[in-house]
């Protein structure tokens, strides 16, 4: 596995355990298009198929999101990384770590798997061209230890995208 | 045979004879007293004895003890029989182990004598000891019993404890219908099962006994619970391992399970006691769950949850207690389930799980609170602790808070009527009738934790409706932002119809207080005009309005149009003769079986299908899915409200239906979706 | 004939009249409670935020306390419309 930091592996709080069955339920009732969460016995990673958007660069190219959640979520934001091979974009390291300001600093406890979902899949549709980000090469070199997407301190590209 | 008898009579006589004698003997110093006995029973012995000695010299020696043993067999077989009888309120087996002291081993040990075959015991005077050395008692007057006189001991006790056992267990059934009142018989039983080793007789009788007399559509589902309470108690006694009691214990419960009002009326039976009697100690009218409380009281540490509590002190303990279990257990189950032989726990066992006997227990418990006059709760907050003990805290979360919400209720509703000025601006003048605030009490509910409360659409009384408006809006401003809403057709209704020339008390539900009231300014109504009066739908108001033509108040007739009824009001007392008393305190709602509160069927349904979308969720993953794996899956993510809490056979009936539906389907033994 | 109502013993339920159904933090339903606590109503109170948002007030306080924590210099927000978080009056 990329990178999963002893923080994010602490057990769940009880908060966290009693919204993340809530949000499993809701997700297996109304999941996001374009999603499928893959059901395993463990409540703290969860493993989600992404299947890019007809009409976009990734149509039908599918990817998979891995998201681990912190003890205290929502409080923290949960940890969500591609998983290999990540998708081609501007965006998105070789290494599957994300550039997205709500998985960081932009995080809302009122955010949910789903809606991490769908600005994940909004970023990829959005994306004009299929390449890695300019600092793909020493950031990737940087995270070699195996350090969690969510201990860098990350420089918001472009909200447009 | 009769002549056996005869004989075996006066020798009874004898003995009595012989008895007082000896205990005179033993005053005695030497041995004199076998010549006592020598002496008394001389004719009949040496009668006897002359005869065996003639049959041996003729070669029938087999052949004569067979005979004097079977008739002392019949005899002994005789005596128990008429010692045990069918009272099961005394212990037989002491009185029977001394009978056979006092009476056949007393005539062998002459015979024997007589016969010449014991003497060598003489000999052993010095304290060599017979090979069966441990004497089981002592042998009054007979100061070294010789190997024979002790091998007949052990024969004839042997028997005497086979012959009991057998007739015990023949009337098992009777003695435990009879508990606790027959213990004395259950513990002869027991001590001779532990002689016998013939447990298994018990269990093959018993089951059978139960399958021809209990297990029938003829006894009623209370019965049968009863006889199974009672069975547990009595068979943990004779085996306190649980091992037998599995065995009888499993097809009452398969029975059970099959019966509709099972869980209903165990939950009737564990929490309905007549309450209220803190102090008394044993009583019989008590609900199984004081019963059980006192018991666990009593002995130490039987919760039901062995996770509970297990720390590891707790789990050395048990450890430490460890005993092989007997050899008749079945391997199959789990000696875990066995170890503690807990009433409640095989109650539950019945069930499933202890999440439908709470399910079962809120719904009985909602419907108990929503028809309460006053807001004392004390026995419902009693068994709920009771409860708490045994099935855990957090199971019951849900029923402490509903009590919780009465707690609340009764000083919310003292707050709001202490707030509000009193008659002159709140109380209304309408069609007559005064009513104020005073009469007017509310059970103000958290609802998202009480079962599905059933809605029905009524049109109340203006001037309640109008005192309704009054306390929620004081409740409002006393709990700003919380906000009421009201269940107009809930809760109970205390009123006097008053007549020319009489009154009378009811209380009705809210329903039928606005149907009755209807009639104060019309004395005649169709249906029709009756249902859009009160907001009733017809079919139900035709149903409803049964309590009143029941009481003798209204009389119902067929209107112009076929489907239309005319009602109206009787008021002439004479030409159908009431009694008053009779009508008060009767609680309509209960006599028409109208419940407020949704079954737990009806909301199992509606339950499960929050995770028909999981389900076919991960039948979509995983393309086929056992019974067991769904069930695990389910349980393991589906902990958060709406928490996944049904039983296996609960799912397997949902999954059921999800074929009948054509959504999913079944191929050796795995659920698939249909394509 | 005439009827006397003695007693009318009626039965409401209590609803904080939110406009959501359930706090967007926990998502427990408002009528209920947040995880934390065992009693509904006055023992788990709602807040509303100025922006009229509301949230059970443990779970609001919970984020609030989270965010003053962190080194950031960043004043709490509502966790739905990311306006300053401030309690209203």
């Amino acid at each position: 596995m990329t990178s999963s930091s002893a923080a994010s592996r602490k057990a769940l709080s009880k908060i966290a355990c009693s919204r993340l069955q809530k949000e499993l339920v809701e997700w297996e009732v109304n999941p996001p298009t374009g999603f499928k969460h893959k059901v395993t016995d463990n409540l703290q990673r969860w493993i989600i198929e992404v299947v890019g958007a007809p009409g976009t660069l990734y149509e039908s190219e599918k990817y998979q999101l891995q998201v681990d959640f912190p003890e205290h979520y929502p409080m923290e934001a949960p940890q969500v990384i591609f998983l290999h091979p990540a998708p081609l974009h501007p965006h998105i390291y070789s290494n599957g770590h994300i550039c997205l300001d709500i998985l960081y600093d932009s995080w809302s406890p009122a955010m949910t798997v789903s809606s991490v979902c769908i600005s994940i899949l909004s970023m990829l549709s959005s994306s004009t061209a299929k390449q890695r980000p300019a600092d793909n090469d020493r950031y990737v070199k940087n995270c070699r230890n195996g350090r969690s997407p969510k201990e860098t301190r990350w420089w918001f590209h472009d909200d447009k995208v | 045979m009769d002549e056996d008898y005869e004989d075996g009579h006066r020798f009874h006589i004898d003995d009595q004879k012989n008895k007082r004698n000896l205990e005179i003997g033993e005053m005695d110093v030497d041995g004199s007293n076998r010549e006592t006995i020598f002496l008394k029973n001389n004719y009949l012995v040496k009668n006897i004895g002359a005869v065996v000695r003639d049959l041996r010299s003729l070669g029938f020696t087999s052949m004569t003890e067979d005979a004097y043993a079977s008739a002392i067999f019949s005899l002994l077989k005789a005596k128990v029989h008429n010692l045990a009888g069918d009272d099961y309120r005394a212990l037989v087996l002491g009185s029977i182990k001394d009978w056979i002291q006092a009476v056949p081993l007393q005539f062998l040990h002459a015979l024997l004598a007589y016969l010449g075959d014991s003497f060598d015991c003489d000999s052993m005077s010095s304290g060599l000891k017979s090979p069966l050395a441990s004497r089981p008692s002592c042998y009054p007057g007979i100061d070294f019993p010789s190997e024979g006189l002790v091998r007949w001991q052990l024969r004839l006790e042997y028997f005497a404890y086979e012959t009991l056992q057998d007739l015990r267990i023949g009337k098992l059934f009777e003695i435990i219908v009879d508990y606790p009142d027959s213990y004395p018989a259950i513990q002869d039983l027991k001590q001779c099962l532990e002689y016998t080793g013939q447990h298994s007789k018990l269990v093959d009788s018993f089951i059978s006994s139960l399958r021809y007399r209990l297990l029938t559509a003829g006894a009623s589902t209370y019965d049968i619970l009863h006889q199974y309470v009672s069975t547990i108690k009595a068979l943990r006694i004779i085996d306190p391992t649980g091992v037998f009691l599995e065995a009888v214990g499993e097809p009452i419960r398969d029975y059970l399970r099959g019966r509709k009002d099972t869980i209903k009326c165990i939950v009737t039976m564990l929490t309905d006691g007549p309450g209220g009697n803190p102090s008394g100690l044993g009583n019989a009218g008590d609900s199984l769950l004081e019963e059980l409380n006192r018991d666990s009281e009593n002995q130490e540490s039987t919760d039901y949850d062995d996770d509970i509590n297990s720390d590891d002190k707790q789990a050395w303990i048990n450890a430490e207690r460890w005993e092989p279990d007997p050899v008749e257990a079945d391997p199959s189950k789990g000696s875990r389930n066995r170890r503690k032989i807990d009433v409640l726990g095989m109650m539950v066992n019945i069930i499933g799980s202890k999440d439908q006997l709470v399910n079962e227990y809120r719904v009985m418990l909602a419907e108990k609170l929503l028809n309460k006059f006053d807001y004392d709760i004390d026995s419902e907050i009693r068994t709920l602790e009771l409860l708490k003990i045994h099935l855990g805290e957090s199971s019951i979360q849900k029923c402490e808070i509903m009590l919780n919400d009465l707690i609340d209720s009764k000083r919310t509703n003292a707050n709001i009527k202490a707030s509000l000025p009193q008659p002159s601006l709140s109380g209304s003048k309408l069609g007559g009738t005064d009513v104020s605030l005073d009469i007017l009490d509310a059970t103000i509910i958290s609802s998202n934790f009480w079962p599905t409360i059933q809605a029905e659409s009524l049109n109340i009384p203006a001037s309640v409706d109008q005192l309704l408006c009054d306390y929620a809006k004081r409740f409002h401003e006393i709990k700003t932002p919380r906000k009421l809403l009201w269940k107009k057709n809930l809760g109970t209704v205390k009123l006097e119809l008053q007549f020319e020339d009489r009154n009378m008390q009811f209380t009705v539900t809210p329903v039928h207080a606005a149907i009755i009231m209807q009639f104060q300014e019309q004395t005649s109504w169709t249906s029709k005009n009756l249902a859009a009066a009160t907001g009733i739908p017809v079919d139900t108001l035709n149903r409803r309005i049964n309590f009143w033509i029941s009481k003798g108040i209204l009389a119902g007739s067929a209107g112009s149009d076929s489907d239309d009824h005319v009602f109206t009001i009787v008021d002439d007392m004479n030409t159908n003769g009431l009694i008053h008393e009779s009508s008060e305190g009767l609680l309509a709602a209960d006599e028409e079986g109208e419940r407020s509160v949704a079954s737990v069927e009806e909301q199992l349904r509606k339950e499960m299908t929050v995770y028909e979308k999981f389900i076919i969720g991960m039948l979509t993953n995983f393309g086929s899915m056992a019974l067991d794996r769904i069930h695990n899956t389910l349980k393991m993510f589906c902990v958060a409200e709406p928490s996944y809490d049904k039983s296996l056979q609960q799912l397997q009936s949902f999954l059921t239906g999800l074929i009948t539906e054509e959504k999913l389907e079944m191929r050796d033994g795995l659920y698939f979706l249909k394509k | 004939m005439k009827v006397k109502i003695l007693q009318w013993h009626a039965v409401a339920s209590w609803t904080w009249d939110a406009q959501d159904e359930t706090c967007g933090i926990c998502r427990m339903a408002f009528d209920g409670c947040c995880p934390d606590c065992k009693f509904p109503g006055d023992d788990c109170p709602l807040v509303w935020g100025a922006c009229n948002h509301s949230f059970h007030l443990h779970c609001i306080l919970k984020w609030v306390n989270s965010q003053n924590s962190q080194a950031s210099q960043q004043q709490p927000q509502c966790p739905m419309c990311r306006r300053e978080w401030q309690f209203k009056a």
